[in-house]
């Protein structure tokens, strides 16, 4: 029996929550792999990214939003949003844990009951660990162009394609993937949505090494990979609707202020160290920095706290995950900035007593404008979701 | 939002759409505006005015979070009434009164919108404060300076900071009593005054407000004309973005709508995303002040965010327009010179930053 089975989630005070998962994380998280000056923006991955969820896991403090049924927490959504600021605030390092915060709740709307009773337990139990095959070469923002097929053959799909930019395939057992079933004239449809063993013949995995050095997203190629028919998920053709299906707490999620906060604590432990406290223009930029964070959070609880009183997300929320990530350029761009020469070292750098490394957190900041829908696409939602302003004329 | 302030915002729009000619602001650039006497009358029937007295003086039990929901209305139509400094600032002060008397009557000439308060507190540009004036107070007359005063009228009643040999109090002079001379400039839409006091005799025999008190009240007052010009200047950025909006809608250029084109949309999200963090931060500033603790560091950051955010979409509104956006004929330009006004009086932003860099949890250090 977990340590949270004994108690009823429901009965607590948020309050009482808060205090409870607080003391439990300062009580359990590993002190060595807090998120710091070193790696403000720290993520976990691998054996120690599973070995840190089986203890969640164990603990009964797995996977927040899933329901009880499922073997999640039930968490309200004002809840969630106190366990996720508890996170921030012990500095527990980020985890890409797309089963938890991804398939397994499209699995819960949207797949069969065999899929929910074999996949569930075992994403919980990180017997499965997934990733996203979602873009290719070819079909980045424009997602709906992708062109990796599975031709049904007796009980079997063959898939051939490759996918791109998949977080941490290296690391995963499992893949969910869009692949394009039929063609039809609208091109979102004829899509559908597959779950696939990496273990199985014909796929192979390639990492590429990004800008701060890292080998977290890789190429997934397909080649006449069999993919059982028992593996779709939702309707054949209809894969959009089912990835689509998530998409607006996704990125409320995104739009989290944690990252910027982080940043925002480096940028206040380099102006100690490098003695910049009376520099008026230094601090006049911090103080612009500061005052965009505050008032950030308050937007974005704003915004939460429609969703926690029971309303779906808007197409406004596009406009969190806009915002935060440009936030977080601005400040990774002061903290390299002000520290002059420091912010020219490939590495680790040494600053009075802080351990920092400002190439990393330049570098680690770039991708958060260009994933999960880049944010070009984000502001062409907005323009026409909440403006209310016109398309592109069809052309004559 | 509660019942009450949607019934407020609804009042004030219709207010708004029947009675608020905005032509009649134009053509007036560089001379100082009087206030429309008729229009503020009519406020005073409606009810808005004094919102935040107290039912000892005649409040109805409305207040600040009232005040800025007409504020922000007023923003959205580029409306000239001087509603926060006339209204909001010293109904604020008022709530406070010692002296019973004056304040039961200069309640009443609040409310029914026959006389047009404003408070004269500062004395030098820049001042967040009033720690110390240097205006006299002797004898029932008082001597000194006073700059950059909104809304004074002929026959308006000036709610002055002075100091005496006991400290400081707030005194009540009429704005034609002999011994004030008033030089108007033109600001914003209406006009702001230097005010020079040369042994003008005050009202009601005795000072409104004396002692420990004083203080605290023009903080209040101060803190709550910060909230509600917020709202305002919010409100500001949001008309002009609404109208920006309709416009590239509306305009065909290159045989589509410009408004089609993604350069332009791009540009009205991040207008979009700059009033709605305005939004948010002076609502947060008003929940700080309703609470009653330190709500300096909230105050701050919002009256910083709201100004800055309309001059930001004014400019850019401008630009969106057209040529068209750089007349006098099109509104854009009515919201832009009442956003510079906002911007400046009770504090600029770098002012309001560095203020709130002071107070700001976990900040760095502080140069002020």
């Amino acid at each position: 029996m977990s340590e949270t089975e004994s108690v009823d989630l429901d009965r607590l005070s948020d309050e009482e929550f808060r205090q409870g998962f607080r003391s439990w994380l300062a009580a359990n998280y590993p002190r060595e792999l807090r998120q710091d000056s070193h790696r403000p923006f720290r993520r976990l991955r691998g054996d120690a990214a599973v070995n840190w969820l089986k203890r969640v896991h164990e603990a009964g403090w797995r996977a927040p939003a899933w329901p009880r049924e499922y073997g999640g927490m039930g968490l309200s959504f004002r809840k969630q949003l106190i366990y996720h600021d508890e996170l921030e605030h012990a500095g527990v390092a980020r985890i890409i844990d797309l089963g938890e915060t991804q398939l397994g709740p499209t699995l819960i709307l949207c797949g069969s009951e065999a899929q929910k009773a074999h996949y569930l337990p075992r994403i919980l139990a990180c017997d499965d660990v997934w990733c996203q095959g979602y873009s290719e070469p070819n079909a980045g923002s424009d997602l709906a162009s992708l062109r990796t097929s599975a031709v049904r053959e007796g009980d079997e799909f063959i898939v051939n394609g490759q996918k791109i930019w998949t977080t941490h395939a290296t690391d995963s057992t499992h893949i969910f993937a869009l692949v394009r079933t039929g063609k039809f004239a609208k091109k979102q449809q004829g899509i559908s949505f597959l779950l696939i063993d990496l273990q199985a013949p014909g796929i192979s995995v390639r990492p590429i090494v990004n800008l701060a050095g890292e080998d977290e997203f890789c190429e997934v190629f397909f080649d006449n990979v069999r993919v059982p028919v028992s593996q779709l998920v939702g309707e054949l053709d209809q894969g959009w609707s089912v990835a689509k299906a998530l998409l607006g707490y996704e990125r409320i999620w995104i739009g989290s202020p944690a990252l910027a906060g982080k940043a925002l604590e480096l940028a206040n432990t380099l102006v100690r160290e490098l003695a910049l406290t009376a520099d008026a223009g230094v601090m006049d930029r911090l103080a612009e920095l500061t005052a965009d964070l505050h008032d950030y959070r308050l937007l974005y609880t704003e915004i939460c706290d429609v969703v926690a009183d029971g309303d779906k997300p808007g197409p406004g929320v596009s406009m969190l995950k806009v915002y935060a990530s440009e936030l977080l350029h601005r400040l990774s761009e002061f903290n390299q900035e002000v520290a002059a020469e420091y912010g020219g070292i490939v590495g680790d750098a040494r600053i009075g007593a802080t351990l920092t490394d400002l190439h990393w957190q330049l570098m680690m900041a770039r991708p958060v404008t260009i994933f999960a829908g880049a944010n070009e696409i984000q502001r062409d939602i907005l323009a026409k979701t909440v403006l209310g302003l016109p398309g592109e004329p069809a052309k004559a | 939002m509660d019942d009450i302030s949607v019934m407020l915002r609804d009042s004030a729009a219709d207010f708004l759409a029947g009675r608020h000619d905005r032509s009649r602001l134009k053509g007036s650039i560089g001379k100082p505006q009087l206030v429309d006497r008729a229009l503020w009358r009519e406020m005073g029937e409606l009810g808005w005015l004094g919102l935040e007295l107290p039912e000892s003086l005649g409040g109805t039990g409305m207040g600040l979070r009232e005040s800025t929901v007409l504020a922000e209305q007023f923003g959205r139509s580029a409306f000239a009434a001087p509603y926060v400094a006339s209204s909001v600032m010293p109904a604020s002060l008022l709530s406070f009164a010692g002296h019973a008397s004056a304040a039961a009557e200069l309640s009443v000439a609040l409310q029914d919108g026959g006389k047009v308060l404003t408070l004269a507190w500062q004395e030098a540009v820049g001042e967040l404060g009033f720690d110390a004036p240097r205006t006299r107070l002797q004898d029932g007359r008082i001597s000194g300076l006073k700059r950059f005063v909104p809304a004074v009228e002929c026959d308006g009643l000036l709610l002055v900071s002075v100091r005496d040999a006991a400290g400081t109090a707030v005194v009540v002079v009429a704005a034609d009593a002999k011994g004030l001379t008033i030089e108007h400039q033109a600001a914003g839409l209406g006009s702001i005054a230097t005010l020079r006091f040369d042994s003008t005799p005050i009202l009601f025999d005795a000072p409104l407000l004396v002692g420990d008190i004083v203080s605290a009240a023009l903080q209040r007052a101060l803190d709550a004309g910060r909230i509600a010009l917020s709202a305002q200047l919010e409100g500001l950025a949001s008309g002009m973005l609404d109208r920006t909006v309709e416009y590239v809608k509306g305009r065909v250029q290159f045989g589509r709508p410009i408004g089609s084109f993604q350069v332009i949309q791009h540009r009205c999200v991040d207008l979009y995303i700059a009033a709605q963090l305005a939004g948010a931060s002076w609502r947060n500033a008003l929940r700080a002040y309703e609470r009653g603790g330190d709500a300096a560091a909230a105050i701050s950051a919002a009256k910083a965010r709201c100004a800055d955010t309309a001059q930001r979409v004014g400019r850019e509104a401008i630009q969106m327009h057209g040529a068209m956006g750089f007349t006098e004929e099109a509104d854009i330009g009515l919201y832009v010179r009442s956003g510079l006004q906002a911007y400046a009086w009770l504090g600029t932003p770098l002012q309001h930053r560095r203020h709130f860099m002071a107070r700001a949890p976990g900040a760095a250090a502080t140069h002020v």
